[in-house]
């Protein structure tokens, strides 16, 4: 449990916003920097296009925004109450607690 | 000596072995009479099976009177394996039966029981092994008579009317098969049925031979529960004693469903046109609309004897269907199935008994959870009626697969798809009682005896003896083909 | 020896465990993958276990390199769902899971059809008792769905099966290709299984219903049994790498919305297989290694995240993204797990997709396939989305859902930490994993400019994922469902059954007892005809038989003499 304490103890910081803007603006000159590196290594390719300066960077931005949005539109046609199906699906259930071991961390709760 | 004898040994033991138990009376020793004389007439087949497999046909004038002039016994491949197969399960059945009629039927009677069931027995081994056209008729009535009085022991009342309607159309098709070998005999002069098979083709009135082979093929149907003919089998099955059930469904068909196959090809050949009219515009409705109809009348039985017995006849629908393809590979498939089935519809009935055994009753919905009280019980059932539907590496996988291919094989894809279909709906009656034993709550307040309550030893062991059997022969399924593809050749070659 | 194969093997341990105490299952569970990892690598290669039946020949040992790599991490797959499973005492579960496992393998190592239609079958009836050891009415409905439609890939194969026997007379589980009848029937009994779109939704719809454990076991098999029967017989097939494109497109948006976190990941399965299917369909010995490989670390991966999301369901109670979150504060190790996996997935450098999905990427860009290579693309950036991101970022950190629930218990925690362990192992050392795959393998991953292809990719995703979290973008998690395609099976046709009767009321409510009794109740019918005292199941009366009787009679004489 020792272990698992100070794994938590590392990861506390994403419970400040300044870390976590920290974080973000390594992230960021992370990207700034690999971007760059599009311009000092040749990159070996197969496909017409592939080479282009910030292909890769480009098609992750784009893509993921894309899904993202097209995902958020999907959801406003899909979406149901979870009982929809009623007593036939496991959505509108709780997951029977008999099988499960449902506990929590003493220490830490209080 | 006595290897010379043995055809006539078959028929004798059983049929001696009634008066030894009605003189015995007491139930036990009668159960023990009818258990002796079964296993012997087991022996008795077994070595007729083994002798035909060494040397071919073997020919038996009874009383030394030679045919066609007397009566004589005929046994081959294709009824070798049938004798085998109707004194096993009436064997297995027998030992079975002891604590079940113990339980269901009054002591003072027991010895009738016997001594009908013994004579039932010499009637239909009779019937598969006579080699005489009017002696098929003579054994024919000692087998319907004594199943009358089996099916009267029931403990219902309505088994008295089951038994009343089954002798109504019982001997309606008894007297369309005499009938029938009046005319026969009328227009040959024989009753043999070699002499029969030479004499048909140059017969003086051809009408007076398609009168015979209308009357003794309706009869035939009557007696095989082909639908729709079938009306009276329901009852029958559901009222009658359950051990008697089993016995039946396992033989009693079975055996006229031989001798259809054999007045239709041995007999009366295959070269007849009539023939071939018979079995596509006649058998093949039949067999389809039958095995399609009966398979969804079975889903909605909540008796499971009467399911049983709706699916008994959609079952010999299979039979019926290979046997109205006319050729090798459809009647090896019909004739396999007649084997895989008799086994698993016994030990269904015997599963389904075991079941009476302990609650009285067969009633589908209420045999909720029944896997924690009669655990044996239920796996009988489920892997009987898993070799029903045709699971890989059962019985009645092998003869399905066999008939689908034949069928393939003469062009008849929707056959072959309609066979498919119908497993399916196989699938759901069976599933359905599956579903009520393993994963339905009990109901309160709980009807059932708590713990285990499972059915006697003496029950379980015949019963799964007879499902090792059955087992085996879906897994060495070749040995079955082989007996069948025998039989196919020997039916369509003609006597030789 | 041919009694001691792998398959057998698992059978026999089922069979125990039907037998004996709850002690002794548990240890049968974890013993069973390890002897039969044994007599997996004792096996020679080439056909063994030969038998006949029904006058065919079965073959069921077929040992070649394609069918060892599956064996061997199905084996891996079953032992570690067994380690995971240390705690549960059902005899239900544990003997389905041997039956399950033993029979895939059977499928895996089938060299004929016959063979393979059986173990075919018995995955799908094993199982289903992994569904329905959950035990509620829903997962009984949900289970019975399930089954159905396995059982139908089952009865597909089977009339396929007869099809190509009948048209070639060989039942030999070789390669086919699409070219008959019969060929396309087996395709489709493989894309039912292998959840081609149309086909997939039993996938979404069941493995969230099974228990915690058997969701970890069901993972493993079925699909990825699939995906070998495919490239086993149906290699190079070219509709399948636009069917595997689109398989590794749409489950994305589908997965970006579902709140249910076990069902997120049944779609990130389903667009994994994709990837796989695209191997398959290019067929060139590249792409096929490339199949296996992400097979292979797919298994591992997959296994490892349900594992995670399973021990959060196994404390919480719950495995909904809106219920959960800041549980990294007691459930560090799980969370670190969880990472791993989701790393894995994304294909970071390192991890073990990044060295398995460059090969099918590669293969299809070599190949010409350009659109398929740029879906690919997208499409990686879209597992980074929803398995890379959404699943551990929801349920370990984002809004504090002040759930504290316990570490996950130490079995489970092992379980983890070995399967974390093998991902990041055969991210390193790729060439562990190379020497298994069925070609000779000439291909490094590890290239400056593929590592940096795939960091500018990831990296950027990541960035966008930040921006619409900042910008209030990014959908948030919230209660409910979403509809698929098995919308149509479970809601369109009973409404449409109802509707039509209800229309047929309206328009012709003068005619509505002929209309309705006819058009809209036709299964009241049979059910009236054929239920007990109905015309057809009633013990009929002395005088309708025999009127019947003569009917026939007549009808035959008749033929005959007319």
């Amino acid at each position: 449990m020792m272990n698992g304490k100070k794994i938590a103890a590392a990861f506390a910081w994403v419970e400040s916003p300044s870390a976590v803007n920290t974080a973000i603006k390594v992230l960021a000159a992370l990207c700034g920097l690999l971007f760059l590196l599009d311009f000092v290594i040749h990159r070996h390719t197969y496909v017409p296009g592939e080479g282009m300066w910030g292909f890769y960077a480009f098609t992750g931005f784009i893509a993921f925004t894309l899904i993202v949005l097209g995902a958020k539109t999907l959801r406003t046609l899909i979406l149901r109450d979870e009982n929809y199906y009623g007593e036939q699906s496991v959505d509108s259930e709780e997951y029977p607690a008999s099988q499960l071991a449902i506990e929590s961390d003493q220490e830490d709760a209080k | 000596m006595i290897a010379t004898q043995l055809p006539a040994l078959q028929i004798i033991i059983p049929l001696f072995a009634a008066p030894l138990i009605v003189l015995a009376r007491r139930s036990e020793l009668a159960w023990i009479i009818a258990l002796v004389a079964n296993f012997l007439c087991v022996l008795v087949a077994w070595d007729l099976f083994q002798l035909v497999n060494e040397q071919g046909i073997i020919r038996y004038s009874l009383g030394g009177w030679a045919a066609p002039t007397g009566i004589e016994y005929f046994v081959d491949t294709v009824n070798a394996p049938l004798l085998l197969l109707v004194s096993s399960i009436s064997a297995i059945v027998v030992a079975y039966a002891y604590h079940s009629v113990k339980k269901s039927i009054d002591s003072t009677k027991h010895y009738l029981f016997y001594a009908a069931w013994m004579l039932c027995l010499s009637g239909l081994l009779g019937m598969l092994i006579t080699g005489d056209a009017f002696n098929v008729f003579v054994f024919l009535e000692i087998s319907s008579l004594s199943t009358y009085m089996l099916i009267a022991f029931g403990n219902d009342r309505r088994a008295l009317t089951a038994s009343f309607r089954y002798l109504v159309l019982g001997s309606i098709g008894a007297s369309f098969i005499l009938i029938g070998i009046g005319f026969l005999y009328a227009a040959t002069g024989s009753l043999n049925m070699l002499d029969l098979a030479q004499r048909i083709p140059n017969a003086s009135s051809e009408r007076a031979i398609l009168v015979a082979f209308s009357f003794i093929s309706i009869g035939l149907m009557i007696k095989s529960a082909i639908f729709p003919l079938h009306a009276w089998l329901a009852n029958a099955y559901h009222f009658a004693p359950i051990s008697v059930t089993a016995f039946l469904a396992g033989t009693a068909t079975k055996v006229s469903l031989y001798v259809l196959l054999r007045f239709l090809f041995s007999v009366f050949g295959t070269q007849y046109n009539f023939e071939y009219l018979l079995l596509n515009v006649i058998l093949l409705p039949a067999a389809v609309f039958g095995f399609l109809i009966m398979s969804v009348v079975a889903i909605f039985q909540t008796d499971l004897r009467r399911m049983l017995a709706y699916s008994s006849v959609a079952q010999i629908g299979y039979i019926v269907a290979g046997i109205s393809l006319a050729t090798q590979a459809g009647i090896t498939a019909g004739y396999a199935h007649i084997i895989n089935h008799a086994l698993i519809k016994t030990a269904l009935f015997m599963s389904v008994g075991c079941i009476i055994y302990r609650l009285g009753h067969a009633h589908r919905p209420s045999l909720d959870n029944l896997i924690q009280t009669m655990p044996l019980t239920c796996v009988a059932f489920i892997v009987s009626g898993l070799g029903l539907i045709g699971v890989p590496f059962t019985g009645g996988f092998i003869s399905k697969f066999t008939l689908i291919s034949a069928s393939m094989e003469k062009g008849w894809w929707v056959m072959g798809g309609l066979v498919l279909v119908s497993s399916v709906l196989a699938i759901i009656y069976i599933g359905r009682v599956v579903d009520v034993m393993l994963f339905r709550k009990q109901r309160l307040p709980n009807p059932m005896p708590q713990g285990r309550n499972e059915a006697p030893l003496s029950m379980l062991v015949p019963m799964y003896v007879l499902i090792g059997l059955s087992l085996y022969l879906g897994v060495y399924g070749s040995e079955t083909l082989t007996v069948s593809g025998e039989a196919a050749k020997q039916l369509l070659g003609g006597f030789r | 020896m041919s009694w001691l194969i792998p398959p057998l093997l698992f059978f026999y341990g089922a069979f125990l465990c039907l037998v004996v105490g709850r002690k002794q299952r548990t240890f049968i569970t974890l013993l069973i993958p390890v002897v039969a990892l044994f007599s997996l690598l004792m096996l020679p290669m080439g056909n063994m276990a030969q038998v006949q039946f029904l006058g065919f020949e079965l073959i069921f040992v077929r040992l070649d390199k394609l069918a060892f790599v599956f064996s061997l991490i199905f084996i891996i797959a079953a032992f570690l769902a067994s380690i995971y499973a240390w705690h549960v005492n059902d005899k239900v579960q544990q003997v389905s899971t041997l039956l399950y496992a033993g029979a895939a393998l059977g499928g895996v190592l089938a060299g004929d059809l016959i063979t393979l239609f059986l173990y075919w079958e018995i995955t799908a009836v094993a199982s289903v008792f992994l569904i329905w050891a959950r035990r509620t009415p829903a997962a009984y409905a949900t289970g019975m769905r399930y089954l159905l439609i396995q059982v139908g890939s089952g009865v597909l194969l089977l009339a396929g099966l007869l099809v190509h026997y009948n048209d070639t007379g060989s039942i030999l589980f070789e390669h086919m290709g699409l070219v008959s009848t019969g060929t396309l029937l087996i395709f489709l009994a493989f894309g039912i299984k292998c959840a081609f779109p149309l086909m997939h939704n039993w996938l979404q719809d069941s493995y969230p219903a099974a228990t915690v454990t058997g969701t970890v076991v069901l993972s493993s098999f079925t699909t990825k049994m699939a995906v070998y029967a495919l490239a086993r017989g149906y290699a190079g097939e070219e509709i399948l790498i636009y069917i595997g494109a689109i398989m590794t497109l749409f489950p994305i948006f589908f997965a970006e919305i579902e709140n249910d976190l076990r069902k997120v990941l049944a779609y990130s399965l389903n667009n994994q297989l994709g990837f796989m299917v695209v191997g398959v369909g290019i067929g060139t010995e590249l792409a096929l290694n490339g199949t296996a490989a992400h097979a292979f670390c797919h298994i591992l991966y997959k296994s490892l995240l349900f594992m995670s999301v399973g021990a959060v369901l196994y404390r919480t109670g719950t495995s909904k993204a809106s219920e959960l979150g800041g549980l990294y504060k007691t459930m560090p190790v799980t969370m670190v797990c969880c990472l791993i996996g989701a790393a894995s997935i994304s294909a970071f450098p390192l991890f073990s997709g990044f060295i398995s999905k460059s090969l099918i990427l590669d293969a299809s860009a070599k190949n010409g396939y350009y659109l398929v290579w740029f879906a690919l693309v997208v499409a990686s950036a879209g597992v980074l989305s929803h398995s890379g991101i959404k699943i551990p970022y929801f349920t370990f950190f984002a809004h504090d859902s002040g759930k504290r629930p316990m570490e996950a218990p130490v079995h489970m925690r092992i379980a983890m930490i070995i399967t974390a362990a093998l991902c990041v192992i055969i991210g390193v050392f790729p060439s562990l994993l190379y020497q298994l795959l069925p070609y000779e393998v000439d291909y490094k991953p590890y290239t400056t400019s593929h590592v940096l292809a795939q960091m500018q990719l990831l990296c950027f995703a990541l960035l966008a994922f930040v921006f619409l979290m900042r910008k209030g973008i990014h959908p948030p998690e919230v209660r409910g469902i979403n509809l698929d395609s098995d919308w149509a099976y479970r809601k369109g046709l009973p409404s449409i059954l109802a509707m039509s009767a209800a229309g047929a009321t309206q328009i012709a409510t003068k005619a509505r007892e002929g209309l309705q009794a006819q058009a809209s109740d036709w299964v009241f019918t049979i059910r009236r005809l054929s239920a007990p005292g109905g015309l057809l199941a009633k013990g009929w009366g002395v005088n309708s038989m025999v009127f019947v009787v003569t009917l026939l009679l007549l009808l035959v004489l008749f033929l005959n003499l007319k």
